[in-house]
């Protein structure tokens, strides 16, 4: 097999990488893989594949849909820009897109709410609605795989969670 | 935050993550968790004007300077350092490949020991990271936590109630929060085990990446895990679960070096001792051979068959002997002959040292 990079020598290392279950490889000669650095990949790690995205939501050369023209009131950016950058453009656009991402969310943390640190500007109030919603969702989940003493404690937890 | 720490000093300096400290430190070079957040109502890096850009530069360097971990540390502005500055920070695992080539307004924020930093205008406006020795991911997560509520408390985040921290990217949004550890593998690899625990750790919402030779080629044998949702569960849970798939594949390392000195104890060993005597000997020495050959000495050493050696000499040697560390300490640009044998020399004395 020939480098993915130069095309001219023989591919003897390969680069890895699991996101989501796919494992994708890129063959290099070890000129390339030299020239490329491990340091160097490695610091692109913490930065999650915007093709992860792209892939979801279907990524540039899709046939343009009716949601591609929704816009930002506040920084303008379009859904269809979104498709292909994977990058949001401001706060606000979480408002704008809402229906669009909450399916997108499902596939990428499996997930569609929030349950961890919130700003300590934010009053104790929403934290404790949060708790209560968490115990709901949990509960819902643990009757629907019939996991019963499970599901007896976290009720249990969620009376007190709402007196 | 103006009491001076430079370039120039840090390069003389060993970072706290380099020292080769905390559990399992041969194998689990160092443990990294980064919060990403923005500012309220303001557009994401990627579009907003140069003037917004500042602005951001001008809030987080406030705040840093307000913080009770990063007043003592310094600011860089990223556009003001010349292009071996920036690849000095990329070596030493600082910022990213995207703020060292970034053309727009940005910065690093850093404290004088290098464990806690702050990338500003990356991706997010705050990209706030803490980077310790060896496996201690719950300590990186407390730090990187004290510092996000010291950082707030001059700062508004984006922030809503049902997506959490809003970030650029949906991969990041909820806690902001990716956790990593850097481990090193050669028994995996040799045995050729590696690719079924890749495929495990995937399969399992992880990400792992990593770059290694074929065969019996040790490539480094360094890789990456690191969570992959950030949305839907508590930090502390996302750091439990990374914690306990770590221990797992730290005992499938602890494993395939057994069965390779069961099976193969001459090979590994005469593998182990040549790569020493190049690294102890050597005139010339390119930043791969000394990546290669550390990898094998620090199997040598995990394997309590090198005792001269101390991981902190194998982590230095690792980081300090890359191009721009190398000319940085030199103070001065070199060829690369002249390079490779710098390179060497340095690597005899921390040997015979």
């Amino acid at each position: 097999m020939f480098c993915e990079n130069c095309r001219k020598e023989e591919a003897k290392v390969t680069f890895k990488e699991m996101v989501g279950g796919e494992m994708t490889e890129l063959h290099l000669c070890e000129t390339c893989a030299k020239r490329k650095g491990l340091w160097e990949i490695l610091s692109k790690i913490q930065e999650t594949a915007t093709s992860l995205v792209t892939g979801l939501v279907g990524g540039a050369g899709q046939k343009p849909a009716a949601e591609d023209n929704l816009q930002c009131p506040q920084c303008h950016l379009t859904y269809g820009n979104f498709k292909k950058s994977a990058r949001l453009g401001c706060s606000t656009c979480y408002e704008a897109f809402a229906k669009e991402l909450v399916p997108l969310m499902r596939r990428i943390h499996g997930s569609t709410s929030h349950v961890g640190k919130l700003p300590s500007s934010l009053d104790k109030m929403p934290r404790a609605r949060r708790e209560v919603k968490r115990l709901r969702d949990a509960l819902r989940q643990a009757i629907a795989q019939e996991e019963f003493e499970k599901a007896a404690l976290l009720r249990d937890e969620l009376k007190k969670a709402e007196s | 935050m103006a009491a001076g720490l430079s370039l120039t000093d840090l390069a003389q300096q060993t970072s706290s993550w380099m020292q080769g400290k905390g559990p399992e430190a041969q194998t689990i070079l160092s443990s990294r968790v980064r919060l990403a957040r923005n500012l309220q109502a303001t557009s994401f890096p990627h579009r907003a004007s140069p003037e917004t850009l500042q602005r951001v530069m001008d809030q987080v360097k406030y705040a840093g300077q307000q913080s009770s971990s990063l007043k003592r540390g310094i600011f860089l502005t990223m556009g003001e350092l010349a292009t071996m500055d920036r690849i000095f920070l990329l070596e030493r695992h600082l910022v990213s490949h995207e703020l060292a080539n970034a053309q727009r307004t940005c910065g690093l924020l850093l404290e004088n020991q290098e464990g806690l930093s702050v990338m500003v205008n990356e991706e997010d406006h705050l990209r706030i990271q803490a980077i310790v020795s060896g496996f201690q991911l719950e300590e990186a997560h407390r730090a990187v936590d004290r510092l996000d509520d010291e950082l707030e408390s001059s700062l508004d985040y984006a922030f809503s109630e049902d997506w959490g921290y809003l970030t650029a990217c949906p991969t990041n949004v909820g806690t902001g929060l990716r956790a990593s550890v850097l481990m090193h593998l050669p028994a995996l690899v040799l045995t050729q085990r590696i690719e079924q625990t890749l495929r495990n750790i995937g399969q399992v919402g992880f990400i792992a990446r990593g770059l290694y030779g074929e065969g019996t080629e040790v490539m480094g044998s360094f890789f990456q895990i690191s969570n992959q949702a950030t949305l839907g569960r508590p930090e502390e849970e996302i750091i439990e679960g990374l914690v306990g798939l770590t221990g797992q594949i730290l005992r499938q390392e602890e494993e395939a070096r057994a069965a390779l000195m069961a099976s193969a104890q001459a090979e590994v060993e005469d593998k182990i001792w040549r790569a020493y005597g190049i690294l102890k000997y050597a005139r010339q020495i390119s930043s791969e051979d000394v990546m290669n050959l550390l990898s094998a000495v620090r199997l040598g050493i995990a394997l309590g068959l090198i005792t001269n050696l101390s991981i902190r000499t194998v982590n230095e040697v690792l980081i300090l002997t890359q191009p721009a560390h190398l000319q940085k300490r030199l103070g001065r640009n070199l060829g690369q002959t002249e390079r490779d044998g710098e390179r060497a020399k340095f690597v005899r004395e921390r040997f015979s040292g």
